[in-house]
């Protein structure tokens, strides 16, 4: 497995813990396509500031990458850096380069 | 239809994930929780003409931070001190305003305060100086939970236990700072478990029964393998104190109110003398308010006790090793609760303890009686077998029957039995302590409670009859009684209670009119081999109040208190 089919994985582990406290509407489905910004997306900004936060957390216990993700780098350009849940893999696999421990 | 319970969440933090997880967890109760406007608190309680109250709630749950709630607490946090008589003035004055929600919902739930971002205050001072955030933060707390406690139907909820289930995942700086988001979401998991049980409490009846197997769940090995001197079981062995102390978990149920049976398949006389003989049990064949240990099915064998014990399987809990037997009793008693049981033993006992199926809204003397109750009925059981006829076992019990109108003090068991009762139940009316004063307050409306005791024990509290009055004519709204004497010809005392309350009233019938539900079936059987006349369909009849209906044998009546 590539390490951002870890990372996409270990994002996938925080769709799984935000989605029960998410309206129906709202609850995100588990694939890399999955918009979070922009067109289509169904997360309120509570919604997207909880997955970022969950994510660093399971990026932490799974892969035990240590990320911050509301960077201003991130969260001031978030259609180029998050737009869907295979490109926050993406921007996690690029700020943690190198930083996996296999 | 299932009914929806509605809650109003007031918080001044974001609290949206807790309203989520209530409203999207499938199990029932099913439960609507609305999110008041944050950061509105106060305003709402004080304001009874807010639109919040416009629509009709079940309960309210009302969580604030402490610094927002008791305005000097600020100043600690600050490292400023701050007297202590103003701040439990302060904790006072919220009180005074959660009073003022407890009058618009008939149930109001107030998390207790933790300051998550307080960190380590003072230190190694923290509980000890007196203006330490940690040692105040308690002091505030005990005020709380003392102001609180006074107040009929306002619980206090421990959300310290919330915060120390979810770990170092209780809070994040960046919920707090990018969302206003006190607590991660395993704390709003917690909360919501913990409020959906508080829910369930006041809408469905609470677990009375636990049934447990033997062999590798109230104690280690197999029995019938090793004989009882070698069941794992206390010791210095680790897995045989952990039965030990599941045993104790079982015995503080016991002591709340909850009886105990054993099924379990084995042999009956080897398994009675492991439990009368082993040193290290906790639990002796008197703890048990019945058993069958044989080689039948443990769905039959159920069913067997909770005839004998005039329980519904909706009251009962019932906890194996295996997950067959498990699935077994699943699938043949769907209303039998059955937990899931994990297989590392050291687990049993906080598997247990941490239950929500046992919560109740209050304790009655009924329920703190109960284990002695039914080692009483196992005696008339007894006596019922050496009787020759029904009528001479009943003579024998010498049974009294105290109605009275409804007293103050009768109040809390009379709307928990109302709330609970589900066999003897002519309407299965579910009203909430304030809806239930409210009816009772009404001129036409009359509320009547009984009292059963015999020569074997008190039953305590057990019947409920209202009516309501029109013109000539009564109507039963309730005709409830627990299942604990059913059988007894209290059924048929009351509606002779109902002739002569209509002979008092001056009217010239009483009309009972059967409403069905999936579980009060043995209610119409009652009526329909009373005697009494139809009504104008077949799930209505009349008392004849001219006529009457006789008292029957062996009952005493005292109505003093008419």
């Amino acid at each position: 497995m590539s390490d951002s089919e870890k990372i996409l994985q270990a994002i996938y582990g925080a769709v799984e813990e935000i989605n029960p406290q998410l309206p129906p509407d709202q609850q995100l489905t588990k694939q890399a396509t999955t918009v979070l910004v922009g067109d289509g997306a169904v997360l309120d900004s509570l919604g997207l500031i909880n997955l970022i936060v969950t994510t660093e957390y399971q990026l932490q216990k799974t892969l035990g990458l240590s990320v911050n993700l509301t960077d201003p780098t991130i969260l001031e350009n978030p259609e180029a850096t998050i737009a869907t849940l295979g490109q926050l893999a993406d921007t996690i696999a690029a700020q943690t380069d190198g930083e996996f421990d296999d | 239809m299932i009914r929806k319970s509605r809650g109003l969440l007031l918080a001044d933090f974001t609290a949206d994930p807790l309203a989520n997880y209530i409203n999207n967890d499938p199990e029932p109760p099913i439960v609507r929780l609305s999110m008041a406007p944050s950061d509105q608190v106060t305003q709402i309680l004080v304001d009874p003409n807010h639109a919040c109250w416009k629509d009709r709630f079940d309960f309210a749950v009302i969580w604030t931070r402490p610094e927002s709630a008791v305005p000097d607490f600020n100043r600690l946090l600050s490292g400023e001190p701050a007297a202590l008589a103003e701040l439990l003035e302060q904790v006072d004055q919220f009180v005074d305003r959660i009073k003022l929600a407890a009058e618009r919902v008939p149930t109001v739930l107030v998390p207790i305060w933790t300051a998550p971002q307080a960190g380590r205050g003072w230190g190694l001072l923290d509980l000890k100086h007196p203006h330490g955030i940690a040692g105040n933060l308690v002091r505030l707390n005990q005020q709380l939970i003392d102001k609180l406690s006074e107040i009929d139907h306002v619980y206090p909820l421990d959300s310290t236990r919330w915060l120390a289930s979810a770990g170092t995942d209780s809070s994040s700086p960046k919920l707090w700072y990018m969302a206003r988001a006190l607590f991660g979401n395993r704390v709003f998991m917690e909360a919501a478990r913990d409020i959906k049980a508080a829910v369930r409490s006041m809408t469905e009846e609470a677990i009375k029964l636990v049934v447990v197997d033997l062999d590798d769940t109230l104690w280690g090995g197999i029995l019938g393998d090793i004989g009882w001197e070698k069941i794992q079981l206390g010791g210095h062995d680790p897995t045989g104190e952990a039965f030990v102390d599941f045993q104790r978990a079982l015995l503080t149920l016991k002591n709340r109110g909850v009886i105990l049976a054993i099924v379990s398949k084995n042999d009956e006389t080897a398994a009675l003398e492991a439990i009368q003989n082993h040193p290290e049990m906790v639990m002796r064949e008197d703890d048990f308010a019945g058993w069958r240990i044989n080689w039948s099915d443990k769905a039959d064998n159920i069913v067997s006790l909770l005839n004998e014990l005039n329980l519904g399987a909706q009251s009962v809990l019932f906890i194996d090793d295996s997950k067959h037997e498990r699935s077994r009793v699943r699938q043949a008693l769907p209303d039998v609760l059955v937990p899931e049981w994990p297989d590392d033993r050291m687990l049993y006992a906080s598997t247990l303890r941490n239950l929500t199926c046992f919560d109740t809204p209050s304790v009655s003397i009924e329920d703190t009686n109960r284990n002695a109750m039914y080692a009483a009925q196992k005696e008339r059981a007894r006596l019922q077998s050496e009787a020759t006829s029904l009528g001479e076992w009943l003579v024998s019990l010498e049974t009294v029957v105290t109605v009275r109108r409804l007293a103050d003090v009768d109040r809390d068991r009379t709307v928990q039995l109302l709330n609970k009762t589900n066999q003897m139940n002519l309407t299965t009316r579910r009203l909430s302590a304030a809806e239930f004063a409210t009816w009772a307050a009404q001129p036409d409306n009359h509320v009547f409670t009984l009292r059963v005791a015999d020569n074997l024990g008190d039953s305590g509290l057990v019947g409920i009859l209202t009516l309501t009055q029109q013109d000539e004519r009564g109507h039963i709204a309730d005709f409830v009684l627990s299942c604990r004497v059913l059988g007894r010809r209290i059924e048929e005392t009351m509606l002779h209670l109902a002739a002569r309350i209509g002979k008092q009233l001056n009217l010239s019938r009483v009309d009972l009119h059967y409403t069905p539900t999936e579980r009060n079936k043995p209610c119409l059987e009652f009526l329909s081999r009373s005697g009494l006349n139809s009504g104008d369909d077949e799930r209505s009849y009349v008392i004849n109040i001219a006529r009457g209906y006789a008292l029957p044998e062996g009952i005493q009546l005292d109505e003093s208190g008419l």
